[in-house]
């Protein structure tokens, strides 16, 4: 489908090759939308050269009076004619000259070339430009007032070889019915579209051989327009900045507000990270203390309900240190994790006959892992330690992290006695609360043991930030759920029970 | 490098009363740790301050042979504290005391000059162990510390004049350090004696405090400006209370 736009000056081309880029073309957009009703009228803006004595030359060319099979006072008759311009050689040149009685107006290619209303004076255009090969359109809407009625039309067209094209106002003419929309842009008749008739031949009955005032119009033959160029495309255009523009401003919204609630949610982890330490912890240490002191006045023995509970207070602020790493925004990187798991190992066992060996990476590249996958990931690694001590009857563990494109692989291998996989039956419910928390954060946890050659438990963790869409959909889904306090106790509940070993 | 103080050893060794400073604010625990420090029978508590303000004034008077210091102080800080007595006390050791087992709190107060440092929760005879350890001119140094020192021996150092290095064996210490060995075991390693583990970590501690010297009191007066309280001067000049 061709559309076609007359564009004398280049300058809409220009407004239109704008409004393809982004922004400005929302604004820019607007004005274009407006450029080609402007510039349809261009055409008829040119002085018009009446000629005073009509040259007998001037009706060369001309067909027949044509018009609709029967005519009427007030009439309104569509003529439409096609043509083709061959391939290779196209028009450069023009010339239509034209008349009716009573009015007509004129259509190249759908472009309006202009109108008449003088039966007797004959307009030719003179129209500059190139008309490209193929298929064209001619349309003619002329207007009976009343009595006789007919349209004269002669079309020269130049090819870029020299060669002629002419086209007549004949019987090959279809006249169209006044109930078609885009009729003058239609490339190819409509079989309902009856051919035209002829009203007289040229120069017969009551209209002239010479026409009494000839008008001179100098116009443009319509150009091809750019597919952006099409009104359809430019509200298209328009449409999709708008929608690009709103989903934009949206997502800033989104980003602006998520990364707000990101930083307050950092700041009231730090809080109360620093109101734990603060208040918990001082206050709890001061009270171990004091139990200390009365320790050493009284001299009990060890294992009194004094020394338990010393023992006490010296677990809880153990697990305070935990509570409160995990809490603690500023360490929500790789290096920090690493750093901390390894003490947390050394810690645990060195009240263990189990040495504690590590093999991890010198360099490690900066990170962000964040809390979800930090406390899963330490918890399941705690659990794994847990077991080792309780079960393995190891000489020696080795925590090993590795980073792989992406992923971080943190294993913990002892040599201890190991187990058949299929009678792990002590061991079930570390094994399932170690996968539970990695399914958390979308890794994996893999347990390999035979019976005499240690136990291997490897944790495989993505590092890969989520894309941008999906993190939105996730900040919202998580927002949702308030900080999972429940969850939290449930934790420290359990670390009390697996601790002793550790802290004695 | 700084061999230990041969009237320190004496002490150690001999019967006589080893004199403790101590800085700490809550007046509760400062009187908890008196107790208990003094409950080894060999301890005495010479000098407790509430703040490190009283601290840089009393303290470098009263002489004391080891100073316990605790991290969190109400203005400046205990580690800004320790660089100030490390200035006027060079030859005392000054062990921080701290509530969590933060590595990058107990790093920076290294980094400061600290010799060594302890958790409040810790027993009673460990802190006695401390205390004996740091004045035989031991360095407590775990993995995660070693993993700090040796990190930050990669950063370009605070004050350009203050080029360190460790040397191969020093970083191949901290290496097998960092990797979870016991000094024994780092000792049986690489064919040295437990001592010499020892005196090489005490080294790196001194490099430590040589190549971070300015950049962690710095650092301390750019967050306690931060916080309002007006910037303590450069740690080197004497301060202006003493």
């Amino acid at each position: 489908m061709n559309f076609y736009l007359p564009n004398p000056s280049g300058v809409p081309r220009k407004f239109l090759r704008r409004a393809a880029s982004f922004f400005l073309g929302f604004a820019v957009g607007l004005v274009s939308l407006r450029s080609p009703a402007a510039t349809l009228n261009v055409a008829s803006n040119y002085p018009a050269i009446y000629v005073a004595k009509p040259d007998p030359e001037l009706t060369n060319g001309l067909g027949f009076w044509i018009w609709d099979s029967v005519t009427l006072n007030k009439q309104t008759v569509r003529m439409w004619h096609n043509f083709e311009v061959p391939k290779g050689n196209p028009v450069v040149h023009a010339e239509l000259r034209i008349a009716a009685d009573n009015a007509f107006k004129v259509w190249l290619d759908g472009q309006e070339l202009g109108s008449g209303s003088d039966w007797r004076t004959l307009s030719i255009y003179h129209l500059e430009g190139t008309l490209q090969p193929g298929l064209h359109a001619l349309a003619v809407e002329g207007f009976n007032d009343n009595d006789q009625a007919g349209m004269i039309l002669g079309l020269r067209l130049e090819e870029a070889n020299g060669q002629l094209i002419r086209i007549h106002s004949d019987l090959t003419w279809h006249i169209v019915p006044n109930t078609d929309n885009h009729w003058e842009t239609a490339l190819r008749p409509a079989s309902d579209w009856p051919n035209a008739s002829v009203a007289t031949n040229f120069g017969r009955m009551a209209w002239w051989s010479i026409p009494t005032s000839v008008l001179h119009i100098r116009g443009y033959l319509p150009q091809p327009i750019s597919i952006w160029q099409n009104r359809n495309f430019q509200i298209g255009l328009l449409v999709g900045c708008a929608v690009f523009v709103s989903v934009c401003i949206y997502l800033l919204i989104q980003l602006v507000s998520q990364s707000k609630a990101h930083y307050l949610v950092q700041a009231e982890r730090d809080r109360i990270a620093r109101d734990i330490h603060d208040d918990l912890g001082s206050k709890l240490t001061q009270l171990l203390l004091a139990g200390e002191v009365a320790q050493i006045e009284s001299a009990p023995a060890r294992g009194t309900p004094l020394a338990q509970m010393c023992d006490g207070a010296r677990n809880i602020l153990a697990t305070i240190d935990e509570v409160v790493w995990i809490v603690n925004s500023q360490h929500d990187n790789l290096e920090d994790f690493v750093i901390y798991v390894c003490k947390y190992a050394q810690n645990f066992l060195e009240s263990s006959p189990i040495r504690c060996r590590f093999n991890v990476p010198q360099e490690l590249p900066r990170k962000n892992l964040s809390e979800l996958t930090r406390r899963n990931l330490f918890l399941a690694m705690k659990e794994a330690l847990n077991n080792a001590v309780k079960y393995s009857g190891a000489s020696e563990l080795t925590v090993r992290i590795e980073l792989k494109s992406s992923r971080l692989n943190v294993v913990v291998a002892d040599n201890g006695r190991g187990f058949d996989s299929g009678h792990a039956d002590q061991m079930r419910n570390g094994l399932t609360n170690m996968k539970l928390r990695m399914a958390e954060i979308g890794g994996d946890c893999r347990v390999v043991s035979r019976v005499g050659e240690g136990c291997r438990v490897s944790f495989l963790v993505p590092l890969k930030q989520p894309s941008f869409f999906k993190s939105l959909f996730q900040s919202r889904k998580r927002q949702d759920t308030p900080i999972g306090l429940e969850e939290y106790r449930e934790e420290t509940t359990s670390s009390d029970k697996t601790i002793p070993e550790s802290s004695v | 490098m700084k061999a230990v103080p041969k009237n320190i050893s004496a002490k150690i060794t001999g019967d006589s009363v080893i004199k403790v400073a101590l800085v700490e604010d809550q007046k509760d625990l400062c009187r908890s740790w008196v107790q208990i420090i003094e409950s080894f029978g060999r301890f005495k508590c010479i000098c407790t301050c509430a703040s490190a303000e009283e601290a840089v004034v009393d303290i470098p008077n009263a002489h004391p042979d080891v100073i316990l210091m605790d991290i969190r102080l109400p203005r400046m800080s205990g580690i800004e504290c320790t660089s100030r007595l490390k200035e006027l006390l060079p030859e005392t050791p000054v062990v921080i005391l701290t509530v969590l087992d933060d590595d990058e709190l107990i790093f920076r107060a290294l980094e400061a000059g600290a010799d060594g440092y302890l958790l409040k929760r810790s027993k009673p005879t460990d802190l006695c162990e401390a205390l004996l350890d740091v004045l035989d001119g031991g360095a407590p140094m775990s993995s995660s510390i070693a993993w700090r020192v040796v990190r930050s021996f990669r950063r370009p150092p605070a004050n350009p004049r203050n080029k360190t290095h460790l040397s191969s064996r020093e970083i191949e210490v901290l290496g097998l350090l960092s990797r979870g060995l016991s000094n024994k075991e780092i000792a049986d390693q690489i064919s040295l004696s437990v001592e010499t583990v020892r005196s090489y970590l005490k080294t790196i501690y001194e490099k430590l405090h040589v190549h971070c010297r300015t950049e962690a009191v710095m650092r301390y007066a750019a967050d306690r400006s931060a916080k309002t309280v007006p910037a303590p001067g450069n740690p080197r000049e004497k301060p202006s209370t003493a």
